[in-house]
């Protein structure tokens, strides 16, 4: 764990670590599946934010979307993949190793003098 | 999007179904409500008159909580949707690899992994839990033993309420102690007001101890219980944002979104 903490910043996983992603698969690693309606409410997007995000992570392999029929209506349903789960699990470790590195932290000589 | 909202959005999402307030604890708390009611109502009256209607009221207040429960389920399921649970088998099996990073993910911002997959492998700090909950049931239970056996009518009423109080401060206690979930705490607390000596006295508040008042009262507790679960979810479940119309034509993603109310 050499990298200094602004390097590990920039290393984090982008598609999870945008906040409403997040969201989507924080809720998504708490259930086996949930439906559209759900991942709304809980995240608070819109129907075309949310979509365009599950979009995403479905490309990515992180979330797995599911149709089915019911009472002659689509009803979609979300799940995360195990390269999902693995992908979260590695950030909460990025996350808590980042935490860690920030605390311990110290500038090295030098590096905040005045510029003048 | 701070961790005490990531910590919500998973807790939540944990417990959709048990925070249903209005689907299991709000009808069974009516329920015992309506018992009280019956045992206050018809314990005076002679048994042969009493027994029927007793029974018809008992079989209405049934009937009537079911139907609540059952038409609570649709409204949730049409207002909130529907989220599968993880069992508790595939909670372990896809954490497993996570038991050896414990002490890095204690310090994630989402809380300890064992509260966030739900699984099995039980902390430190929960067998405490257990231990601590075992030790005080047993004491209760003994104590409740003698009461039954020694004491009087009131001294058993006040040994319900603790039990009853404590039953829900151990709840709020075994769901990770939340600051959302702190009714369960002021609940018991006030049903273990209820224990304190001297409490049905007359001075500090009426006799709380009769027939059907106990019952009645843990009915109460159950829909307060109930209706501030069911406040915890539609809170955290906001309503879907109005969407802009050039957002809908722009997002489009082969389908994801179907035509339900998805």
């Amino acid at each position: 764990m050499s990298d200094s903490p602004f390097e590990q910043i920039a290393h984090l996983d982008r598609l999870v670590h945008e906040p409403a992603r997040l969201a989507i698969l924080v809720a998504l690693s708490a259930c086996e599946r949930a439906d559209f309606l759900f991942l709304q409410g809980i995240t608070g997007l819109t129907k075309g934010n949310l979509s365009s995000h599950l979009a995403r992570l479905e490309e990515a392999g992180l979330v797995v979307i599911e149709k089915r029929f019911v009472d002659k209506k689509t009803q979609t349903l979300a799940r995360l993949s195990d390269p999902g789960r693995e992908a979260v699990e590695a950030y909460w470790r990025e996350m808590a190793e980042l935490r860690q590195s920030a605390a311990q932290w110290r500038p090295a000589v030098g590096e905040l003098a005045p510029s003048s | 999007m701070n961790p005490n909202d990531l910590d919500r959005i998973r807790f939540v999402t944990r417990h959709f179904q048990r925070l249903q307030g209005l689907q299991a604890l709000v009808p069974f708390g009516l329920l015992n409500l309506a018992l009280g009611a019956l045992a206050a109502i018809f314990h005076r009256q002679p048994a042969p008159a009493s027994k029927a209607a007793w029974l018809y009221c008992l079989l209405a207040s049934c009937a009537g909580c079911l139907l609540l429960g059952f038409l609570a389920k649709l409204y949730y399921a049409k207002r909130f949707g529907e989220v599968e649970r993880q069992t508790a088998y595939d909670a372990a099996r896809r954490w497993q690899p996570v038991r050896a990073h414990d002490q890095l993910t204690v310090f994630s911002p989402a809380g300890f992994v064992p509260r966030i997959a739900s699984s099995p492998i039980l902390s430190g700090r929960q067998w405490l839990k257990i231990a601590l909950g075992l030790a005080a049931s047993a004491l209760v239970s003994v104590l409740y033993m003698k009461v039954v056996m020694e004491g009087s009518p009131a001294a058993l009423a006040r040994m319900e309420y603790l039990i009853l109080g404590s039953g829900y401060a151990a709840y709020w206690i075994w769901h990770g102690s939340r600051s959302y979930q702190a009714h369960y705490l002021v609940i018991g607390g006030l049903l273990a007001v209820l224990a304190a000596p001297g409490s049905h006295s007359g001075l500090l508040l009426p006799n709380l101890a009769g027939p059907g008042i106990e019952r009645g009262l843990f009915g109460v507790s159950l829909i307060a219980a109930g209706l501030l679960d069911h406040r915890l979810l539609a809170r955290t479940l906001k309503r879907p944002a109005a969407e802009p119309v050039e957002t809908v034509a722009a997002e489009s993603i082969g389908g994801v979104a179907g035509r339900r109310g998805l």
